[in-house]
């Protein structure tokens, strides 16, 4: 479950800015998710995912060669 | 608090979808070639009308080939965060843009010159190393070189469901087909001075942009400046 | 200087034990140069003696006691004085809740070049200051307790080590306390780089998804406090929040050097600048940079009513930050300041994460074209982009505080960037008469 509404628990996309190197495999992956910078470092949506997000997400984690991204539970 | 996420269970479109277009194209390329050789052979009946378009074939695809590497060079360049356009997105999809059209003309070149009977390369010839009759060092470099290539690309395609330290490093490292693809012309095909002047120059361009590419002051440079 | 007993208000209620009732942590304001940490005015730190003398002995915080102090803290409203004013109860309260035990960290690295207020109290009070985090150790069950600072803050060092030295010798019922010294540059400060120095890694930010409270120096709870917080919590321990006063250290930064005063929260900010730094003025202030270089700059009219009080501000989107007030004189360029400030900053970045590295940098070069007066329509509509996509983009809050600090300066120096813009020209030029922003270390 992307979205538990009775638990209020969240799953976002989120980057490591200090691991990223810009490569932007992600935003391929993952375009509605992730866009670029002026410098070609993503910046990845705040919304919380979906299931259709989701799956680009995981995808775009696993692809990250630098392993900057991640995908993070919060309740709220 | 954070997950590790799994793998996805079911493979998901982009990857999937990837394949399938590295297929089709294969496929239809090398149809394509086939019937266009084909066509040539029986409407003009030259002879040589095979081998000429196998060679234009090779020399378009090693061209895509120079332009494709070069462009990834600039995709990882510690320099490319001035470059404004075209933007990060856009660049990587003429990245793979360039990889579709050189597979197109690799598998003409590859088609017409192994159906060609007057080549010397054949089937087994044109995939394995050293069964071609013509030139078997020369055309083996080149079937290396395909491999290789095929390898760098089919791994990035496969982005997603490869995980980023095994498609990653096999992309980078499968690029090197480019050294071996420019022997193969340079050793098989460069017979005049033209095209021998094509291939020092589009070597040098390469070999210029894969210096400043990899002796470029990086952050992690400016980094360790800050730590010592 | 008798300037702070002017600034500081008549508090409503007696002081209890604490000695003097206007200013509880500081006495008379201090004054350093532009740079350096060496005092101008002469300071004489407490020792040991005249600490208790004046403050009475240290409180101790195990057990139930340490629970009050928690309770205390949070009533008094303490809030995090190195410059985020998080509130102190709520990480202790996730220090005990993720168990205890671990690390407590008084951070004296003082990187706002503007600040001086950290370096005044450790020269002054060094004992109120290992108080409070002895008292910290205490409440948390900390098996480590360690005192951060630059290592060229040679002044405040020795003032550091004599005290500690003292302590010793007087056998005081203290958790051991050592001391760690780290590189001077601007953001080995920061909490996430002092957590990875101590964790003997280099002292630069690092990315983190749980707070240092929860997951600090090598994975262990780690409460980590700016040294006149750990001063206000000693205070706080002694006083209880009955009588608590809620005064703040602020530094005022300008071309003759940094004045450090105590004030009550009801002050105008107008009124401390003025009773510091007034003289020097033929036409009087422009505008004034409130927090520190990462902070919000506002006009002088807009600041000057403005009272000291982190809360109040806080309602206004402004915070006290590490209580820096650098104000800009009405015959200065203010944008070029700015432009000086940002190129700091970007020098100053950990080059760690790609926005900060290439966007601050854009961010200063932008604010140096406006400042040179060669700055095109398209050139601010590119700051205007690159503002937007540098924000919340780091590891650290690095990158926001520059941005704040560029974004509140062009809605103050608004008439004046657009003349910069339009005509090429500066409405004030003149002086350069305020605080020199200095090279980056």
């Amino acid at each position: 479950m992307a979205r538990d509404s009775r638990h209020g628990l969240n799953r976002r996309l989120r980057v490591n800015p200090v691991a990223c190197d810009g490569v932007g495999i992600c935003g391929h992956l993952a375009a509605e998710l992730v866009r670029f910078d002026s410098w070609g470092y993503p910046i990845v949506t705040e919304r919380a995912l979906d299931q259709r997000d989701l799956n680009r997400a995981t995808a775009a984690v696993a692809a990250c060669p630098k392993r900057a991204l991640f995908i993070q539970d919060s309740r709220y | 608090m954070t997950a590790r996420p799994s793998p996805p269970r079911h493979a998901s479109v982009g990857g999937l979808r990837a394949i399938g277009l590295v297929a089709a194209v294969t496929v239809s390329g090398g149809a394509a070639g086939a019937l266009i050789a084909s066509g040539f052979r029986s409407v003009s009946g030259n002879r040589m009308a095979p081998w000429i378009i196998g060679r234009a074939a090779g020399i378009t695809s090693y061209l895509l080939l120079v332009a494709l590497v070069l462009l990834g060079l600039v995709l990882s360049h510690p320099w490319r965060t001035r470059l404004t356009r075209p933007s990060p997105a856009a660049r990587i999809q003429l990245h793979i843009a360039l990889t579709v059209f050189t597979l197109v003309f690799t598998a003409l070149h590859v088609v017409v010159l192994a159906t060609d009977r007057f080549a010397g390369v054949g089937w087994w010839g044109a995939a394995l190393p050293m069964r071609a009759s013509y030139r078997p060092v020369a055309v083996t470099l080149g079937v290396v070189g395909m491999w290789s290539g095929l390898l760098s690309g089919i791994t990035a395609a496969l982005a997603g469901h490869l995980p980023g330290r095994v498609w990653w490093p096999i992309h980078k490292v499968a690029a090197v087909a480019l050294i071996l693809v420019w022997l193969h012309g340079v050793l098989a095909g460069g017979d005049t001075n033209a095209l021998r002047w094509l291939y020092l120059s589009t070597g040098l361009l390469v070999a210029a942009a894969a210096f400043s590419r990899y002796t470029a002051r990086t952050p992690a440079d400016q980094l360790a400046e800050l730590r010592q | 200087m008798s300037a702070s007993l002017r600034l500081v208000r008549q508090p409503g209620h007696g002081a209890g034990k604490v000695a003097s009732d206007f200013s509880p942590l500081l006495g008379d304001a201090v004054r350093y140069a532009v740079d350096g940490t060496a005092a101008i005015t002469r300071v004489t730190a407490d020792d040991l003696a005249g600490h208790v003398r004046r403050f009475g002995d240290r409180p101790r915080a195990t057990g139930g006691a340490g629970t009050e102090l928690v309770d205390t803290l949070e009533e008094i409203g303490l809030s995090g004085r190195g410059g985020s004013h998080f509130p102190a109860a709520t990480k202790w309260r996730a220090h005990l809740a993720a168990g205890g035990g671990g690390v407590v960290v008084a951070n004296g690295a003082e990187s706002e070049p503007a600040s001086a207020k950290d370096t005044a109290l450790m020269q002054l009070r060094p004992h109120l200051i290992l108080d409070g985090l002895a008292c910290a150790a205490e409440a948390v069950g900390a098996v480590d307790a360690v005192l951060w600072l630059h290592g060229g803050a040679h002044a405040a060092r020795s003032s550091m080590v004599r005290a500690l030295g003292e302590r010793r010798a007087a056998r005081l019922p203290d958790p051991a306390i050592r001391l760690a010294v780290g590189p001077d540059h601007y953001l080995s400060g920061e909490s996430s780089a002092i957590v990875n120095a101590l964790s003997g890694r280099p002292a630069l930010p690092g990315f983190t998804t749980r707070p240092a409270a929860v997951s600090g120096v090598h994975g262990m709870p780690t409460l980590l406090h700016n040294v006149e917080t750990l001063a206000r919590t000693a205070l706080a321990a002694r006083t209880g929040a009955a009588h608590h006063q809620g005064t703040s250290l602020l530094t005022v930064a300008d071309e003759t050097g940094r004045t450090v005063v105590e004030v009550a929260p009801s002050t105008p900010l107008g009124e401390v600048i003025e009773a510091v730094s007034a003289n020097r003025l033929a036409g009087g202030e422009q505008a004034v940079l409130i927090g520190g270089f990462g902070g919000s700059w506002l006009t002088w009219d807009a600041a000057a009513l403005l009272p000291a009080d982190e809360n109040y501000l806080r309602a206004q989107g402004i915070s006290l930050g590490a209580g820096v007030l650098l104000p800009v004189p009405d015959d200065a360029c203010g944008i070029a300041v700015v432009a000086r400030i940002a190129d700091f900053l970007a020098a100053s970045s950990a080059r760690q994460c790609g926005p900060c590295l290439f966007g601050l940098r854009a961010l200063a070069d932008g604010t140096a074209e406006l400042a040179r007066g060669q700055s095109s329509r398209r050139d601010s509509r590119r700051l205007s982009l690159f503002l937007a996509q540098t924000v919340g983009r780091g590891a650290c809050n690095h990158p926001d505080g520059s941005v704040r600090m560029i974004e509140s300066a062009l809605a103050t120096f608004a008439a004046d960037v657009e003349s910069h813009r339009r005509r090429g020209s500066c409405l004030h030029p003149g002086s350069a008469r305020s605080f020199p922003i200095p090279e980056p270390v």
